[in-house]
């Protein structure tokens, strides 16, 4: 009998749900390890905050493994199911208002260019963008983070949210005009190339 | 900043934070939940297998009771067993005095919770027949391993003979429908924990 390798990566995310949920250690592995990332980036965008991040990650995938009976391939991915657990936890957290003020503690800046001073702009940039979306309300929060961040569609963004696609479009919208205002004015092109690491011209 | 400058703006900001991830703790953690639910589910299901023996006993004794009436019984005769066994009702169970070596730490009174399901009417015989002397074998447990027991009651049941052979006793094929008496140990939690077959002599 040839060997099949349980929870390989050939699998699609559903079939990996069911066998964990009969119990499957490897496949639940396999599924934890291919989408905790989204997750994780998901709560971080939205709380600003490791720790919330990490609590709000844990959480979903043990809620996962209690309502995973209830996915349902025809009414969307695995990924939004995970994100739609995601945001009740997120949204629980911020209610409970457990978000440590993350602006405050020091963090080192990963040295990823030849320029010191561009590493430091960078870093600057995207805290600064990160506490931009951190400070929208939550219903234009999560439209950024699920559409402009994480890069999902209109649709799947609606999966999630559980609202009309013309929603998300005007959520999105909106959200972006209050980040333009909070991030100044004419400056949107220079802080994005120095995100992308475009180097200045060597001294 | 105009609506696409933001749009790039989150968009590079979502590239720069593509590669943050959980910690390996939180997957350490999930995964002993999903251990620990995992034996919590293999408990459960040993419990409802106990539960369902237990169940079919008290069905057995309920019908022996229908078809056979109440039994009194004379001082058994075993090996260990030296006190003699009280009359029961169908609501009470035969109560074992001191110095009968059964597996269970001690016998208690029947609470609500573990009288037989089925209420039979009380039989009193005209003329009491003296008993003639019982032989019995020895315990079969039916748990293993077996939870602690606190307490636990005697019933006398009658059973058809392939339970004899289902805790390894040999009996003949075409005696496998046969009914004997057997004496069952019920835990308070409701489990059948240990069975000996009862064999009346004839005169």
């Amino acid at each position: 009998m040839a060997n099949v390798k349980v929870g390989s990566m050939l699998e699609d995310d559903h079939q990996l749900l069911k066998r964990a949920a009969d119990g499957d250690e490897a496949s639940f592995t396999t599924l934890y390890r291919r989408r905790q990332a989204q997750v994780y980036r998901f709560a971080f965008h939205m709380t600003g905050s490791e720790s919330a991040a990490e609590d709000a990650t844990q959480e979903t995938f043990l809620a996962l493994l209690k309502s995973g009976a209830r996915f349902e391939p025809g009414r969307g991915s695995v990924v939004s199911f995970l994100y739609g657990i995601a945001r009740n936890q997120v949204l629980r957290i911020i209610e409970k208002g457990r978000l440590e003020d993350w602006n405050a503690a020091a963090e080192e800046i990963p040295n990823q260019g030849p320029d010191a001073l561009d590493d430091m702009t960078r870093h600057e940039t995207i805290l600064a963008v990160r506490s931009a979306v951190v400070s929208l309300p939550p219903q234009f929060r999560e439209v950024i983070v699920l559409c402009d961040l994480e890069g999902e569609s209109y649709e799947d963004a609606a999966a999630v949210v559980g609202c009309p696609i013309g929603t998300i479009r005007s959520r999105l919208s909106r959200g972006r005009e209050m980040l333009g205002r909070k991030l100044g004015p004419g400056r949107g092109e220079n802080k994005a190339r120095s995100i992308s690491g475009i180097a200045r011209s060597a001294p | 900043m105009s609506e696409e400058q933001v749009k790039s703006l989150l968009e590079s900001v979502g590239a720069a934070d593509c590669e943050l991830a959980a910690p390996r703790s939180v997957e350490a953690r999930v995964m002993n939940a999903f251990r620990a639910r995992q034996a919590a589910q293999f408990r459960r299901r040993a419990t409802a297998w106990g539960l369902t023996a237990a169940a079919v006993f008290t069905v057995a004794l309920a019908l022996s009771r229908v078809a056979f009436g109440p039994t009194t019984h004379a001082p058994a005769a075993t090996v260990n067993a030296s006190a003699p066994l009280k009359g029961a009702s169908e609501s009470q169970p035969i109560q074992r005095s001191e110095g009968a070596v059964v597996s269970a730490t001690r016998l208690g009174d029947v609470s609500a919770h573990n009288r037989p399901a089925v209420s039979v009417p009380a039989y009193t015989p005209k003329q009491p027949a003296p008993m003639p002397r019982e032989v019995v074998t020895e315990f079969f447990p039916l748990m293993d391993p077996a939870p602690p027991l606190d307490g636990a009651a005697l019933f006398r049941v009658r059973v058809p003979a392939s339970a004899m052979q289902a805790v390894g006793l040999p009996v003949r094929e075409e005696r496998l429908n046969d009914r004997v008496q057997a004496d069952v140990v019920v835990g308070e939690e409701g489990l059948a924990r240990a069975i000996r077959f009862v064999t009346v002599p004839m005169r």
